[in-house]
């Protein structure tokens, strides 16, 4: 795999280095600083006791059944370059001003990306809980599909078309609000059936 | 082949020490994810989103209403939490080269607003209201909530915004920039009122104060009485029609004769003509009269796809050079998928067959006005369709009303053009207004000669008892599997392309096709009393495009 854009940051000989292991079983080691910008790893440390160093350095590699060993390369190397950003919990820290070699980076970054990639990024990053990650992706998706049709909407995400025809007919002519006021029609009716189904069966 | 992917699936991770001591925990919904790009996108890419799948549709209209609800209790802050906000229909409004309106759907507030004011106007002055206010059933909720109204019409457009372009400098005709409405709104119409009303008086001062001088400058060359527009390629208007010279009036065909002596003229004039049709001279004068203005509005409308581009004359247009309207929808071509004609009028009348391309174009809808028509429109239109590549030929619905020029035996040459052609040409449907073609005359046309060309497995009436009015009929082409279908409800001729089981005729007429084309010939042959070749089958003819030869070989 490639290394990516030209300056990346890499673990440092004295980091205390956090173990973590692929879909496919490959483990791979992020520097501590790195996995704090993941809300996943940080609630997983936090349930299995990892809050010193010594037990990171003792610790068995976490399994991330979801994440295949693309992915968690490209992750890594994205949360070695933002190490010294804040961590997961700040929201929003990224819209600020910041350091221009790292926007760059970020968008040397993104442009490596294919769409399947940059999918299997995207996935990820929401399972990790990688927030300055999940909006550049996010943002990349939706650049994607802009000015895209339906039909190459759904090749992009590999989505099928699980409407009827009728269905479809009906929505490509809808006025939004309509359908937006009988969605809404429909939640209440649900919960109405909801509500009654108890009392009925008591 | 990739494998489809439900996006509405849970993420999870396990720990795999061991099963029984795995911490499974469930992680956020894979949904947040997808909202947070569907935060990114602009109204009209979140409507397309909506389309795309069902978890998709619940996600957005479940925030979207969430946001309605809180919007209604108390204004999002947006810089906070972007709102979803999903694009309204808009059709933009070219109302002259200096001012283009946006047009939109009310919306669900101004349809409030709309109920309350008139509710208010109601109690002062007892009118009744022109929406349609009906009660849902009684919720918790706010009491304005439990109004569900409906537009007059789903059509019903309202003022949204417009622009006006500044006249400083002298390029200003047309400069729009309406990215702005393209990202909040769903446009596919564009509506030109009087297109390019303001060449009639721009061509009316070129013309009229120099006098023609042969050999001069465009300027120069502008005699009023022979090209109204000051075009080399003179104008079909009524004096210099070729219709006139080929013993025709009013394009109607008199006798058998008189109408191969016309096919055959009016075929040579096209072919020249067609020639000429943007030809580098023709280029050079409309872009002289353009002076860039049609190519700055194509550039503004270009990111419009699909558009549906809507030509519309209110007042009688004398001078306007038609071909300004031809070349706005060369330059607009690309995205071009349906294109309504209504009302254009003019002192030339030009061949709509011969200026108006039919690659990919999915709908046609022609209005004639009572009298002064530009256009002339009849079935060489819908022949050429047929002529058009397979893989350039789109499944097309035609609207006709008002072509006084097409005839019941011009609708009957082009359903035998389709059921000779080589391929079955697929076409939703051609209507045709009953008061411009009665569909009496085309049924007794059938009557009296249904099967001239054709052997009568070709053609069928299936409610030969009904009345003339109510009576169907279908047409089958050639290879059979597909059939015209022809219906009237009194209001419209209705020619429907449907699929028919194959019959063991024309199962055989497929296997042998030679040998069909080869008798087909011969009777040509025999009937004519001239020693045709086999290359002009009506298939080869067709395909070749060669319409004097195809039209000739009707009579």
């Amino acid at each position: 795999m490639a290394d990516g854009p030209s300056g990346a940051k890499k673990c440092r000989d004295d980091d205390v280095l956090f173990r973590v292991k692929s879909k496919e079983d490959r483990e791979y080691t992020l520097s501590k600083k790195a996995a704090q910008l993941s809300g996943t790893i940080h609630h997983y440390s936090e349930n299995y006791g990892l809050d010193n160093d010594e037990a990171i350095m003792k610790m068995e590699p976490m399994s991330l059944l979801e994440v295949s060993s693309e992915s968690l390369h490209h992750i890594i190397r994205w949360c070695e370059q933002h190490r010294n950003c804040p961590i997961w919990e700040e929201e929003k820290w990224w819209q600020n001003e910041r350091d221009a070699e790292l926007t760059k980076w970020e968008d040397e970054f993104m442009a490596e990306m294919t769409s399947e990639t940059l999918y299997n990024l995207f996935l990820a990053a929401n399972f990790l809980d990688i927030k300055c990650l999940l909006d550049k992706c996010a943002q990349s998706v939706a650049d994607m599909i802009k000015g895209k049709s339906v039909d190459e909407i759904r090749e992009i995400w590999m989505l099928e078309n699980d409407f009827t025809p009728e269905e479809e007919e009906k929505i490509k002519n809808e006025n939004p609000w309509e359908a937006i006021l009988r969605y809404q029609e429909q939640l209440e009716k649900e919960k109405e059936e909801q509500a009654s189904q108890p009392a009925a069966s008591s | 082949m990739k494998e489809k992917r439900s996006l509405s699936r849970k993420i999870t991770f396990q720990q795999d020490k061991s099963p029984e001591s795995s911490n499974r925990t469930e992680m956020v919904d894979q949904d947040r994810g997808i909202l947070e790009v569907f935060k990114r996108c602009d109204p009209v890419t979140l409507r397309k989103c909506s389309q795309v799948c069902r978890n998709w549709r619940h996600i957005i209209l479940t925030r979207a209403a969430q946001q309605e609800d809180q919007n209604i209790i108390q204004k999002i802050d947006e810089e906070e939490e972007p709102a979803l906000r999903i694009a309204s229909f808009g059709r933009l409004y070219v109302a002259d080269r200096k001012r283009i309106i946006l047009e939109r759907l009310l919306t669900k507030d101004e349809l409030l607003q709309q109920e309350n004011d008139l509710l208010m106007d109601e109690k002062h002055s007892a009118i009744t209201p022109p929406i349609k206010v009906r009660e849902s059933k009684t919720t918790a909720r706010d009491s304005l909530r439990n109004l569900t109204i409906t537009p007059t019409k789903l059509n019903d457009s309202v003022y949204a915004d417009q622009q006006v372009a500044a006249e400083d400098g002298t390029s200003w005709a047309f400069s729009w920039n309406v990215n702005q409405w393209l990202k909040d709104y769903e446009i596919k119409e564009v509506v030109c009122h009087n297109f390019c009303a303001f060449l009639e008086r721009e061509v009316t001062e070129m013309a009229e104060p120099t006098p023609y001088v042969a050999g001069t400058n465009r300027q120069g060359t502008i005699p009023h009485a022979q090209s109204i527009a000051g075009l080399n390629t003179p104008p079909w208007s009524p004096a210099n029609s070729p219709f006139q010279t080929s013993g025709m009036s009013g394009g109607q065909i008199a006798t058998t004769t008189n109408g191969t002596q016309y096919l055959r003229d009016i075929s040579t004039t096209w072919a020249r003509h067609d020639l000429q049709i943007w030809s580098g001279e023709t280029m050079e004068e409309v872009s002289a009269l353009s002076s860039g203005r049609i190519e700055r509005l194509a550039r503004v409308l270009s990111e419009i796809n699909p558009l549906h581009l809507v030509i519309k004359d209110t007042t009688r247009r004398k001078r306007r050079p038609l071909r300004m309207v031809f070349f706005a929808i060369k330059l607009l071509r690309k995205n071009l998928r349906e294109l309504t004609l209504e009302n254009l009028t003019g002192s030339e009348t030009v061949e709509l067959g011969q200026w108006l391309s039919l690659n990919d174009l999915e709908r046609l809808i022609i209005k004639q006005p009572s009298e002064h028509a530009a256009l002339r429109v009849d079935e060489k239109l819908l022949c050429k369709w047929l002529r058009i590549p397979e893989n350039r030929r789109a499944r097309i619905s035609i609207e006709l009303h008002g072509c006084k020029e097409l005839k019941a035996e011009g609708l009957v040459m082009f359903i035998k053009a389709w059921q000779l052609a080589p391929a079955v040409c697929e076409f939703n449907w051609i209507k045709i207004d009953c008061e411009t073609l009665q569909p009496v005359v085309f049924l007794a046309l059938m009557d009296t000669k249904p099967n001239e060309r054709l052997s009568a497995k070709l053609f069928r009436e299936f409610t030969q008892k009904a009345s003339l009015k109510e009576r169907k009929v279908l047409f089958h082409h050639e290879r059979g599997g597909s059939a015209i279908r022809f219906s009237t409800d009194g209001k419209m001729i209705t020619l429907e392309c449907i699929d028919v089981p194959a019959t063991k005729t024309t199962e055989t007429r497929k296997s042998s096709r030679k040998s069909v084309s080869r008798n087909r010939t011969l009777e040509i042959c025999q009937r004519g009393g001239r020693n045709v070749s086999r290359k002009e089958s009506f298939t080869n003819l067709l395909a070749t495009g060669d319409v004097a030869r195809l039209m000739k070989s009707f009579f």
